[in-house]
């Protein structure tokens, strides 16, 4: 069942478009991470569906309610800030109870609901202490709960592990996961980081310029972009993209270094994607120059040149290849990505 | 920095503490325990006399009480209107940038130019209010010459005055609050009464503890206002602790008990900060 519906959302600031069209359906339980680099209109998408921007065209809908010119606190939402934006001179007790508070809720049930989200972000032993008195990872899981206390119809969560540290990040990210599929409501989650969108979402929306690029799940987008931009922002290390031409059934990187062409791939010049862990180091193939070597403990990352072009390897472990040696890679025809050399589409 | 910096810093400030402050306050008190006509009389020792004589005196809890009354309005009033005009300014609108600007030469203006001026717009004959006033049927008031309107007019002079600080100071402090708080409880679901409440206040609470002992302190020392335009009168309805204090030395030629009212003007004052600072500590941010 559908939870959320936007429909031709748009937003612009004078003549500035900052989200363009972007149609959506969210449904119930659902975890939609939308993805993309700063300014694409990820976080303007989100505010526009928590009624912090308003909608300059389109439609959203919450449930069966058109919600499109509600004030937030009327849209059934819930939502957790970048930055935490917890009340500093309030407890974390009244941080989380405020919003029962404003809706009226008796005291007795405000206590039960703040001890309940409590309990389950296991912050229970926070909650006479003030935000500052509290590590970002404590803070992140408060404003969690502030969230989670209201039970809304779908949580937004604009950026929320960027203030963390890498470790906290991966271990808040499983929480999260875990934690939305407990509760089982719809998650509009914004982020620019591909790992927390491919590790977290059913869903990804991956945004650029205001635009929708691709909606799919992580798989999907990862094995199948739909446009360069997608296939060089999902992915890591990002998938490598070179111009080529394609002839007799070979793609041409350079005099001399070609490589077996996909069954379906037309004639003519095109841009190539080969994603690092796609080649592979071999006795025959590609002549491949070693210009740098970061081992990351199971794997090695290469970087070198393929012809003229720079490329990212990324192989199973490898000691005695140092930088300026010369080795081979090869790929499989059904690992080569062929985008549009001009518009950049998938082909 | 070397060694000697921090001893040697310190030492200065120390010094120059000693000389211009501690130094004058320690010879103005100590002039409250003689008989003196004048700063250059033979000084005779009295003891408490002083003391004993402005305490039985009623010009001096007249002179307590005024000062309480127009340190505390106009400081309730500054305060008010201080957050309003700062709560407006924080808004955009165009031509917003100029309109700070403007808000704050009131307190640019020197004292005696900005008395003047207001007693020249409601001067009883010539005034400008006073001539409005008669166009409009209404009958004249006698703004800083009666008893009931006088503490009334010089508090409104105090308020237009060093309202422009206080809301220069808090339109600072607003820009400090991050504005994903106001969206957080927009979420919460509290209106603007709600979110002035909850958020924009406690944010200020800071500045606000300071801005109220700031400006106490100098409503209830204030000298000029008051002496510029009523010189305590009439009949000593605006007579404060410090006019009184400056009458007695140097109108009447009594420095002892002028440096008597001085001394436990100064003596209030500190019971005033000290219970301040107990029920409102400046580090409780936490």
């Amino acid at each position: 069942m559908t939870t959320v519906s936007l429909r031709s959302l748009r937003k612009t600031y004078g003549t500035v478009v900052a989200v363009e069209g972007v149609d959506l359906e969210i449904a119930e339980g659902e975890l939609i991470v939308l993805l993309g680099p700063s300014g694409c209109g990820k976080s303007t998408t989100l505010r526009m569906v928590a009624g912090l921007e308003t909608t300059t065209s389109g439609q959203l809908m919450i449930g069966e309610r058109d919600v499109t010119t509600l004030e937030p606190k009327d849209r059934d939402i819930a939502m957790v800030f970048q930055n935490y934006a917890l009340y500093p001179h309030k407890t974390i007790r009244a941080n989380m109870s405020f919003g029962l508070k404003m809706r009226g809720m008796s005291a007795a049930d405000t206590a039960r609901e703040v001890d309940r989200a409590a309990e389950m972000l296991d912050i229970a032993h926070l909650l006479d202490r003030k935000p500052a008195q509290l590590s970002g990872g404590q803070m992140q899981r408060v404003a969690l709960g502030r969230a989670l206390v209201r039970d809304p119809a779908i949580f937004l969560l604009d950026e929320p592990l960027s203030n963390l540290d890498a470790k906290l990040r991966a271990r808040m990210r499983e929480e999260i996961a875990l934690l939305q599929r407990r509760i089982g409501k719809a998650m509009l989650y914004v982020t620019h980081d591909q790992t927390e969108a491919m590790t977290l979402a059913d869903r990804i929306v991956i945004m650029r310029d205001g635009h929708v690029q691709q909606i799919g799940s992580p798989l999907e987008v990862y094995d199948r972009p739909a446009n360069a931009f997608v296939a060089g922002f999902v992915g890591s290390p990002e998938m490598n993209l070179v111009p080529a031409r394609i002839e007799s059934g070979r793609i041409i990187l350079d005099d001399g270094v070609a490589t077996p062409a996909p069954g379906n791939a037309p004639t003519g010049p095109v841009l190539v994607g080969i994603r690092p862990e796609a080649l592979v180091p071999s006795h025959q193939g590609m002549p491949f120059v070693v210009q740098g070597v970061e081992q990351l403990g199971s794997q090695t990352l290469f970087i070198g040149l393929l012809g003229p072009h720079r490329v990212r390897v990324l192989a199973s472990r490898i000691n005695d290849v140092a930088p300026g040696e010369a080795i081979h890679v090869a790929v499989e025809p059904e690992a080569v990505h062929l985008f549009d050399n001009a518009s950049g589409a998938r082909l | 920095m070397t060694r000697w910096m921090l001893p040697g810093f310190l030492t200065i400030g120390a010094l120059a503490t000693l000389v211009l402050i501690v130094g004058p306050a320690i010879y103005a008190i100590s002039l409250s325990f003689f008989d003196r006509t004048s700063l250059t009389a033979e000084p005779v020792w009295v003891g408490f006399d002083n003391f004993a004589n402005v305490l039985s005196s009623g010009a001096f809890w007249n002179a307590l009480w005024n000062g309480f009354v127009y340190a505390g309005v106009a400081i309730v009033l500054q305060v008010v209107l201080g957050i309003g005009f700062a709560l407006l300014l924080h808004q955009p609108f165009r031509g917003r940038a100029l309109l700070r600007g403007v808000a704050f030469l009131p307190y640019l203006l020197p004292t005696v130019v900005a008395v003047l001026t207001f007693k020249w717009m409601i001067d009883g004959s010539l005034g400008i209010v006073t001539i409005k006033m008669a166009d409009w049927g209404l009958p004249p008031i006698y703004w800083f010459e009666t008893e009931s309107a006088a503490m009334f007019s010089v508090i409104m002079v105090s308020v237009w005055l060093w309202t422009p600080f206080v809301t220069t100071t808090f339109l600072a402090g607003l820009q400090t609050i991050p504005v994903q708080l106001y969206e957080a409880a927009r979420v919460d679901g509290a209106g603007p009464i709600r979110r002035f409440f909850h958020i924009t206040l406690p944010s200020l609470r800071p500045i606000l503890t300071v801005i109220i002992l700031l400006r106490g302190v100098w409503m209830f020392n204030k000298f000029d206002v008051i002496w510029l335009t009523t010189g305590g009168g009439p009949l000593g309805a605006t007579e404060h602790l410090p006019v009184l204090a400056y009458r007695e030395a140097f109108r009447l030629f009594d420095i002892g008990t002028g440096a008597a009212i001085a001394t436990l003007s100064f003596l209030v004052l500190m019971v005033i900060v000290t219970i301040y600072f107990w029920a409102f500590p400046m580090d409780d941010r936490k």
